[in-house]
Formats: C-alpha cells, sequence, structure tokens
C-alpha cells in the first residue's frame, strides 16, 4: 500500500503532517517519536519581528473543539532560521515555513529569509487573532492576491495559502489565490468563535475572541474543500479535526492531497504516528490501493 | 516522553467540589514534588486538564482538583477500577533550599503540591511552616496531612475555620524562605509583602502542556517569555510578571 503523494515542492512518503502552530518546530514531539514518520512538518508562523502574542487565557475547550487566542506568538524569522532550524534540520523530513505579516512587504520579506531553508511556504492570510493583518488577506480577493504576488516574487520555493473560513465565498478566494500564482491551498484555518465565562459576565479568552477547531469543525472544512476542489487545478492540504485514518480518507476523498492535524495532538500526543499506522488499512477497508488514489475521489 | 494507563484505585470528595483521585501505574512513573500531570478527560473532551502531584511513589500518583467545568465534573465520575490516561510527569518541580525555615503558603487547589514538598523538607530536616487559605470551612482539606509535616495555620475568607482574612495577614516572620501555590492575586501580594526569596508555583490553562501550543506563555520581567508548562510552573520569585 502506499502512502506516497506529490504535491508542489514535497515529495510525501505519507500524507500526515502536523498543523501550523500545534507543533512548534518539533522539538517537543520529538521525546514522542521519531520525526521523520511523519509526511513533512508544518511549522510555527513566522513573522519579520518577533512577538510576544496574546495575554491568557488563551485556550478554552468547546463542544468537540477548542477555542485558541495566541496571536502568532513566535521568536521571529531570523531567531527561527538560527536557533529553530538546526534541530529539524537534523531530520530528513520536508519542511515548510508558515508565514504572517501585516503587510504585502512584511510577508515578502520574511518570506524570502525563510524559503531556502525549507521545501515550501504556506501563507498565513487567515489568523484571526492578531488586531493587524493576518485575517484582512484572507477574505478579501485582492489583498489576498496582492500578497500571494509579492510572495511569489520572492521565493524560492512553491507557496501554499491557507485559507480562512471566515468568508462567504471560499471558492472566490481560492480562484483568487490560484491565479496570483499560489502553488497550493491549505484549508481550513479556525472559526472565529467566542466563549462566555457565565461567573465572570464576559468572554474567557483574554483576546475576547479565538480559532475554533478541532473536530466540531471538520465538516466545514470537508464541505469547503470539497466546494473548491473542482475549481482549482493547484493541490489542496486539508485540515480541521482530523484525528483518525478514517478522517484522513475523509479529507482525501473530498479533494485533499495531503492533511494536516492539529488540536488532536493535545489529546494524544502519538495520534499522528497511529493515523499513518492506521491509514494503510483504512484505504484497504474503503477499497482503495494508495493514498493518491482516493484523492477527489468524492467527485463524479 | 509518554502516556500512562492509570488505573483508579482511590477517588473521594475530600471538601467541597474538591476531589482527590489515587491512580496506580504498572509501569515506573518518575515524578517530583511540584511537577504535575496532563490527564485525559474522557470523549468528547478535547484538551487534556492540567493537575499538580500532590504525591508520587512512583507506582502510584495523586492529584487534588476541583470540579470547576465540565472536565473536571467529567472527571469526578471517574469510578475505582476505571482507567485514566495520563501524561508526564510534567514542567519542572521545585528547588529545595539552603534556608533552614521555609514557609509554604497555599490557596486552595494550590495546597496540594506543597503537601509533597514539606514530606521532602522535613525528611531534609527543615523548619516548616504551612499558611494555607481557603474561602471557607467546607473547602478546608489536607490540614491534618500537612501537620505531619508543619507548624500550620488555616485561614479562610470568613473565618469559619481558623483564622479570618487573606493569608498575607498570618504569614511566618521567622520564615528566610517561601513557596507559594495558588491563584495569581495571592501570589503577586506575597511578593510585594515579602522580602525573603521565594518560588510561585503557576496555575495557567494549557493546551499540549509540553511547550508547543504556546496556550500557557507568561510575560517575565525582563521583557521575555516562558511557558508556564515547559519552563514552570515553579518560577522563583520575581522572574514571572504576575497577572
Amino acid at each position: 500500500m502506499s502512502l506516497h503523494v506529490h504535491l508542489p515542492g514535497l515529495e510525501l512518503k505519507n500524507p500526515v503532517m502536523p498543523a501550523s502552530g500545534c507543533f512548534s518546530f518539533g522539538k517537543e514531539y520529538a521525546q514522542f517519536y521519531d520525526l521523520d514518520t511523519l509526511g513533512a512538518v508544518i511549522m510555527k508562523a513566522a513573522t519579520k519581528e518577533p512577538r510576544l502574542g496574546n495575554k491568557t487565557p488563551r485556550v478554552a475547550e468547546t463542544s468537540s473543539g477548542m477555542l485558541n487566542a495566541i496571536g502568532l506568538q513566535n521568536p521571529g524569522v531570523d531567531k527561527i532560521i538560527s536557533e529553530e532550524m538546526p534541530f529539524l534540520n537534523e531530520y530528513a523530513l520536508p519542511k515548510i515555513a508558515n508565514i504572517a505579516g501585516s503587510s504585502p512587504e512584511e510577508y515578502a520579506e520574511t518570506a524570502k529569509k525563510m524559503s531556502p531553508h525549507v521545501q515550501a511556504l504556506e501563507l498565513n492570510i487567515s489568523c484571526p487573532n492578531v488586531k493587524e493583518g493576518g485575517i484582512q488577506f484572507g477574505t478579501d480577493p485582492d489583498l489576498a492576491s496582492n500578497v500571494v504576488g509579492q510572495v511569489k516574487k520572492v521565493s524560492e520555493v512553491p507557496v501554499y495559502v491557507k485559507l480562512s473560513p471566515n468568508v462567504t465565498d471560499i471558492r472566490g478566494m481560492a480562484v483568487a489565490c490560484e491565479q496570483a500564482g499560489a502553488d497550493g491551498l491549505s484549508m481550513i484555518n479556525t472559526i472565529t468563535g467566542m466563549q462566555i465565562l457565565k461567573e465572570r459576565r464576559r468572554p474567557l479568552l483574554h483576546n475576547q475572541t479565538g480559532g475554533l477547531s478541532g473536530p466540531a469543525i471538520k465538516p466545514v472544512a470537508i464541505r469547503m474543500i470539497h466546494e473548491v476542489y473542482p475549481y482549482v487545478s493547484v493541490p489542496i492540504i486539508g485540515m480541521g479535526g482530523i484525528g483518525s485514518a478514517e478522517d484522513v480518507l475523509e479529507f482525501l476523498l473530498a479533494g485533499a492531497s495531503a492533511v494536516a492535524v492539529g488540536t488532536a495532538n493535545f489529546h494524544n500526543p502519538f495520534v499522528m504516528p497511529e493515523i499513518i499506522a492506521d491509514l494503510p488499512g483504512v484505504l484497504r477497508e474503503y477499497g482503495f490501493s494508495s493514498a493518491e488514489e482516493a484523492i477527489g475521489g468524492a467527485h463524479y | 516522553m509518554q502516556t500512562y494507563d492509570m488505573k483508579v484505585v482511590n477517588h473521594r470528595e475530600i471538601a467541597e467540589c474538591t476531589y482527590e483521585i489515587t491512580l496506580q501505574t504498572d509501569v515506573f512513573f518518575p515524578a517530583e514534588p511540584g511537577q504535575f500531570v496532563h490527564i485525559l478527560v474522557d470523549p468528547p473532551h478535547q484538551l487534556r486538564r492540567p493537575l499538580s502531584l500532590a504525591s508520587s511513589s512512583g507506582r502510584e500518583i495523586t492529584v487534588v482538583y476541583k470540579t470547576f467545568g465540565e472536565g473536571t465534573r467529567t472527571l469526578a465520575n471517574k469510578k475505582r477500577g476505571e482507567t485514566v490516561n495520563v501524561l508526564g510527569p510534567l514542567g519542572n518541580g521545585f528547588t529545595l533550599p539552603e534556608q533552614k525555615k521555609v514557609m509554604l503558603v497555599g490557596g486552595g487547589v494550590g495546597v496540594p503540591p506543597l503537601l509533597w514538598l514539606a514530606k521532602e523538607l522535613h525528611k531534609n530536616g527543615k523548619k516548616v511552616s504551612a499558611v494555607l487559605g481557603f474561602k471557607s470551612v467546607n473547602q478546608v482539606f489536607y490540614r491534618r496531612e500537612m501537620e505531619e509535616y508543619a507548624e500550620v495555620t488555616v485561614v479562610t475568607d470568613d473565618g469559619s475555620s481558623g483564622e479570618k482574612g487573606l493569608v498575607t495577614k498570618w504569614l511566618d516572620p521567622e520564615a528566610d524562605v517561601y513557596y507559594a501555590c495558588g491563584p495569581n492575586p495571592m501570589l503577586k501580594a506575597l511578593e510585594a509583602q515579602l522580602a525573603i526569596p521565594g518560588y510561585n508555583s503557576m496555575e495557567e490553562r494549557m493546551g499540549c502542556a509540553i511547550g508547543a501550543c504556546f496556550a500557557c506563555t507568561v510575560e517575565t520581567t525582563d521583557g521575555g517569555y516562558v511557558n508556564v508548562c515547559k519552563d514552570g510552573p515553579v518560577f522563583p520569585k520575581g522572574r514571572v510578571k504576575l497577572p
């Protein structure tokens, strides 16, 4: 059973990787298993300057999911390259850098610095938890095209664009990004939500709103990927509530060529190796002889 | 690092909405006082619950928690003989002091890790005093247990048990180092009031609890940041800008 999938810049021995922001830069989960078990790694978002992020509380559990409002905390692109990449470079697996910024120029500057060190970039134009940048680029097709175009000009590696589900027309956003030169799409980022602390009569998260992730958003992710798939020719990395090999197959069928696992890592630190081990059996059970064969299988 | 499937061997309500659960493991669990565990509550709960260790013998661990939300209420339903998945031990434990006279200050469910510390300090020949704060008499626990190792002062907000008021009113003036675990306002008040060195054990909402998700990041006094889970939960006094 071949789990191999091919995407621009990425030859993956299996389609499973950690979602950006849930895995930092790999060191912590390397205490549990060999990172080279994974198809690839998507790193925590990098910005031009270091960011402290939001005040706590930054997370809250919800029905079948969680809200987070970390606020793109990271040590800045220079430190990521000098202090975090050496550890990851001990592993052979493909590395994808997630890039965020508050202007197209800032995205481009960070992308230019980062791209020589990785196999692909993932543009984070969909973070719901920062005041400047992030999601504003992900909800306006013109702004998104501009960012993608600027980054494409300077990047040495393929550029994936991580789309926000917080839009009315996901297909329009996807098509705009492809036309601007995106080599692939990541779908979906978190859905904006809020939880109220009843005892204190105020939002639980210090940032008030947060991004909803986990099994609660899986049907939304599946729907959006299924909706976008027929209208783009670039591959999609699917994410949103994946916790099992059965979930992975569902994403492949909807149109994803690879998947990322986020929230489930917190529940079970071994979830990704377990999914990878289970995947051949699940594919066989549903009548597939390879992972690639299942991609887009729910379209006829 | 690994997760452990542990068997519930004891589970009881020791004060109002406060439960003590003892779990047994077949595989040696190497923990130190001040460390914590990340406990998996049954599905559909997505996040584990970080709880500090009240004791560990390597084969048996005890934690104390308050039923504050749905997750801990679900945990409270666990019966003897059932299994609980435990990730840990996590974080850095207490550094034992050079000083001779040690004061422990605990607020509510901040008391349990101090009980284990008290035992270690007592074993090391230290003179230990403990000031334990609770809301009211119904919520007092671990008084007798603590008295085995320390000179104990219980303080309640309403005076229904022990002394009345806040712990900061009943501190041990003789102590030359302190260890505190409790709500942030308490930690902050102690830092402001006490001239002696000390350590704070902090609580924060967590995601991964291993330093990967940055959910429990707090600012340090020198403008940097630390994760309570990986860099703490115990910090020297003055290290963290207490919220």
